[in-house]
């Protein structure tokens, strides 16, 4: 059947794009006959529409259309209903409603989407109502509507859909050592197209739009191309690559990986014999602690070998993605140092050349052995006696007494009680019976230095929050920072110095005074009191001028913190007694009590602290882990328990009133608990149990 | 650079309208000028409506200006500070450096 038409429009062009539009024909596959030419009229008054008809060539194939095209009788009743109503249907954009009036179809003043075309028709008692949707334009009669909007006969209806996309974002990334290379996926690329969804004939319609997203993946060629381009030709992980590529979300994906060398082994000593001091204390498989082992330091005597030191074993090479070796770290031989009592046999025997306790320090590739001989005295430390003093280990059979001291380099060993006296050992100390007011030390460390070190803590803290005040202040829009080139961080400072941070200034002389009093400084601590000096003891001349001299002294604390932390550290030292009351106890390592307990006494622990009885009073501090059984008591003496950031407190009793502090967090016990477990947890809070 | 306008409220009470940039330019007009206006007066009222920006020396100057007052008794009220000049007090902790009181009706 001929397919033919009969359109208006406000001149012959446009009633023909109407035409052709219906039709779904070309112009060069009709024939167009004008049946009317349009006419001004005057002032817009008695102008009249362009009318043509319009057919498909016989030759041509009708192209299948979205909709039905409309007979001929009914297209031309059409036209007269129109020219009754309405003067023009202007230009129509794509897709275009097709418009009917109620005698074409019998309908009933219907609105409908049918392949994603809006049509509506008219009756005379009923309009139709559209309601539209937040992602698509319609216009009605070239204005725009956002809320629902009756239709006429004749109102042009335009639907605006916009498509979206996005190209996908990438970028490679070689790390420095040519080992690994990176796919940057900043941006996911897609394309969005709209339609509009179908909807059945009704009175009544909300628009609705589809939206169907097509991801487009980065395109593995130029992907490969680059990496071509920047010489990498080894260990490309092409699965990984495809993933990258077609990933839904952005993202660092590694898609080349070299071959990693292996590690060789740097020398290493060797022990034949038991050289470990046993500190008496074993954490069973169950969790109870075992305070029973020997309570003797090793012996070794003249000939006997202590041990052989293990030549370096040389690693492989890998390959970079580049393609080029990748040579692992050379291993290292010992660096050997013997002292007093320790020679080389042969190659590489370590042998005793007089009787002792074999001292072996291994830090890294540097060992050093020495055999410390040891003077036993076997009977009480007393006036009688003088004090003790000697370069190697003691090993006392009575007591020491009143007022009495006793040094040693190496360890000491005392068989009775500790009164009233004080007990410094270089190395570890075992007292088997009670220390009762006294100061026991071992390993290097000096109380001033552990209050020195507190005290950095506190001026690294205040300075970070003088940065992050530094940076609000930078990013504060009613601030004007440019000062800070002509006046220096002077006047800030005194600010920040007047409130919230009153007790800086205070405390930076105090810590001032305690590094001029202390003897035996390294130099780092002369240049820390330089810094400080400059910076804050006149304000106004403040030689920190910017924040970048901030933060340069922020890590220049923060180093000589760490350094000095590390000095203090003396893992293999410790101390053990059976019971300590009034006393000041000071390890490089770790402290055990494995008797009653320990009451009203200081113990300071740079490793952990073992208390097998009770906690009555007093402060206890352990570097990495405080274990007791019972703290505090039902009375008036407050009992502190405090480990690091890092550390751990278990308790399985405490009392009320008891106050613990775990790094900077702490918390007191309203009532007695059990089974306490106290640390810092990931979120940064203090958790208990 | 700062500038100011001021109003006798009454014998002993002035109101002082600051306009500009409270910084470290400042600093002659306030140790010196509004010093004097202000010397005298019991009750002394800023109005920091025309204040859009401050650096550390203004601050130090109005801390300095305010504690000199202080000493003398002189009720010192600061009003209408403008959200990001409030947001610097804020954050250097002036009403604790200050005293509450004279914030009371600044908004802080």
């Amino acid at each position: 059947m001929d397919k033919t038409v009969i359109s208006k429009g406000k001149n012959v062009k446009e009633a023909l794009s109407l035409a052709l539009e219906l039709l779904d024909a070309r112009k060069d596959e009709v024939d167009i006959d004008i049946i009317n030419t349009e006419s001004k009229g005057i002032m817009g008054i008695g102008a009249k529409p362009a009318v043509i008809k319009v057919s498909v060539k016989r030759s041509q194939k009708v192209r299948t259309a979205g909709y039905d095209v409309m007979n001929l009788d009914s297209l031309e009743q059409a036209v007269a209903a129109m020219d009754e109503t309405l003067p023009v249907i202007p230009t129509h954009s794509v897709p275009s409603p097709k418009v009917l009036s109620h005698e074409a179809t019998n309908g009933s003043g219907v609105i409908w989407v049918e392949q994603g075309r809006l049509q509506f028709e008219t009756a005379p008692d009923q309009f139709p109502v559209l309601s539209p949707a937040a992602e698509v334009r319609v216009i009605v009669n070239g204005v725009p509507i956002n809320h629902q909007t009756v239709l006429c006969p004749g109102d042009q209806v335009d639907v605006e859909l916009e498509d979206e996309s996005q190209d996908p974002e990438w970028h490679v990334k070689v790390s420095e050592d040519e080992m690994e290379a990176t796919l940057h996926v900043t941006k996911v690329g897609y394309r969005k197209s709209r339609t509009l969804k179908d909807k059945t004939a009704s009175t009544h319609m909300q628009l609705e739009v589809e939206t169907v997203c097509d991801p487009v993946p980065i395109e593995e060629h130029a992907v490969l191309e680059q990496l071509t381009d920047s010489g990498i030709v080894h260990g490309i992980k092409l699965e990984e690559l495809a993933r990258a590529c077609h990933s839904q979300e952005t993202g660092v994906f590694t898609i080349a990986e070299g071959t990693p060398c292996e590690k060789g082994q740097d020398g290493y000593f060797v022990p034949v014999r038991e050289l470990e001091i046993k500190k008496g204390l074993k954490v069973r498989e169950d969790g109870t602690v075992d305070y029973k082992e020997t309570q003797e330091f090793p012996m070794v005597q003249a000939g006997q070998l202590i041990g052989y030191i293990h030549p370096p074993v040389p690693g492989s090479p890998g390959t970079t993605i580049t393609g080029n070796p990748y040579i692992p770290p050379q291993s290292k031989e010992v660096n050997l140092h013997l002292k007093r009592g320790a020679i080389v046999v042969g190659t590489n025997k370590i042998v005793a050349t007089e009787s002792g306790h074999p001292d072996v320090s291994i830090k890294r590739i540097n060992v050093t052995v020495s055999v410390v001989p040891k003077l036993t005295y076997n009977h009480d430390i007393n006036l009688a006696s003088g004090n003790l003093h000697y370069s190697g280990d003691i090993e006392v059979g009575g007591s020491v007494q009143d007022g009495m001291k006793t040094t040693a380099e190496g360890n000491i060993l005392i068989r009775g009680n500790v009164n009233w006296a004080k007990v410094k050992a270089g190395q570890s100390v075992i007292v088997l019976k009670n220390i009762i007011s006294s100061e026991v030390t071992a390993g290097k460390l000096h109380l001033y230095l552990v209050d020195l070190i507190n005290r950095l803590d506190f001026l690294i803290d205040q300075l970070q929050y003088m940065i992050r005040a530094i940076h609000q202040l930078h990013v504060s829009s009613a601030f004007k920072d440019k000062t800070f080139s002509k006046t220096g961080l002077g006047p800030l400072l005194r600010i920040l110095c007047d409130g919230k941070q009153k007790h800086f200034l205070p405390r930076i002389n105090d810590l001032l005074r305690m590094i001029g009093n202390a003897t035996e400084l390294g130099k780092s601590w002369g240049e820390l009191t330089t810094r400080l000096n400059q910076a804050f003891t006149n304000l106004p001349v403040s030689t920190l001028r910017h924040l970048h001299d901030m933060e340069q002294l922020l890590d220049f604390v923060i180093q000589l913190r760490e350094q000095e932390s590390e000095e203090l550290d003396d893992p293999k030292c410790f101390i053990k007694a059976s019971f300590i009351q009034n006393s000041r106890l000071l390890s490089g390592g770790d402290i055990i009590v494995f008797g009653k307990g320990c009451y009203n006494s200081e113990i300071h622990a740079r490793g952990m602290v073992h208390i097998n009885g009770c906690v009555r009073g007093g402060t206890i501090y352990g570097g990495r882990e405080v274990i007791v059984k019972e703290v505090g008591t039902h009375g008036s003496i407050p009992t502190r328990v405090i480990v690091s950031e890092e550390g751990v407190i278990r308790i399985d009793r405490v009392f009320e009133e008891t106050f613990i502090q775990v790094g900077k967090h702490s918390h007191k016990f309203q009532k007695d608990t059990t089974f306490i477990r106290a640390r810092i947890e990931e979120n940064g809070k203090l958790a208990l149990h | 650079m700062i500038e100011y306008e001021y109003q006798r409220t009454g014998q002993q009470s002035i109101q002082i309208q600051l306009k500009g940039d409270l910084d470290i330019d400042s600093t002659e007009l306030i140790e010196d000028r509004l010093w004097e206006d202000v010397d005298g007066c019991n009750v002394v009222m800023l109005d920091f409506s025309g204040v859009m920006f401050v650096d550390s020396t203004g601050i130090g100057l109005l801390i300095s200006l305010i504690r000199k007052l202080q000493q003398s008794d002189t009720a010192i009220s600061i009003r209408n500070l403008q959200p990001d000049v409030r947001e610097v007090f804020e954050l250097l902790q002036l009403p604790a450096i200050l005293g509450q009181e004279v914030f009371e009706e600044s908004g802080m």
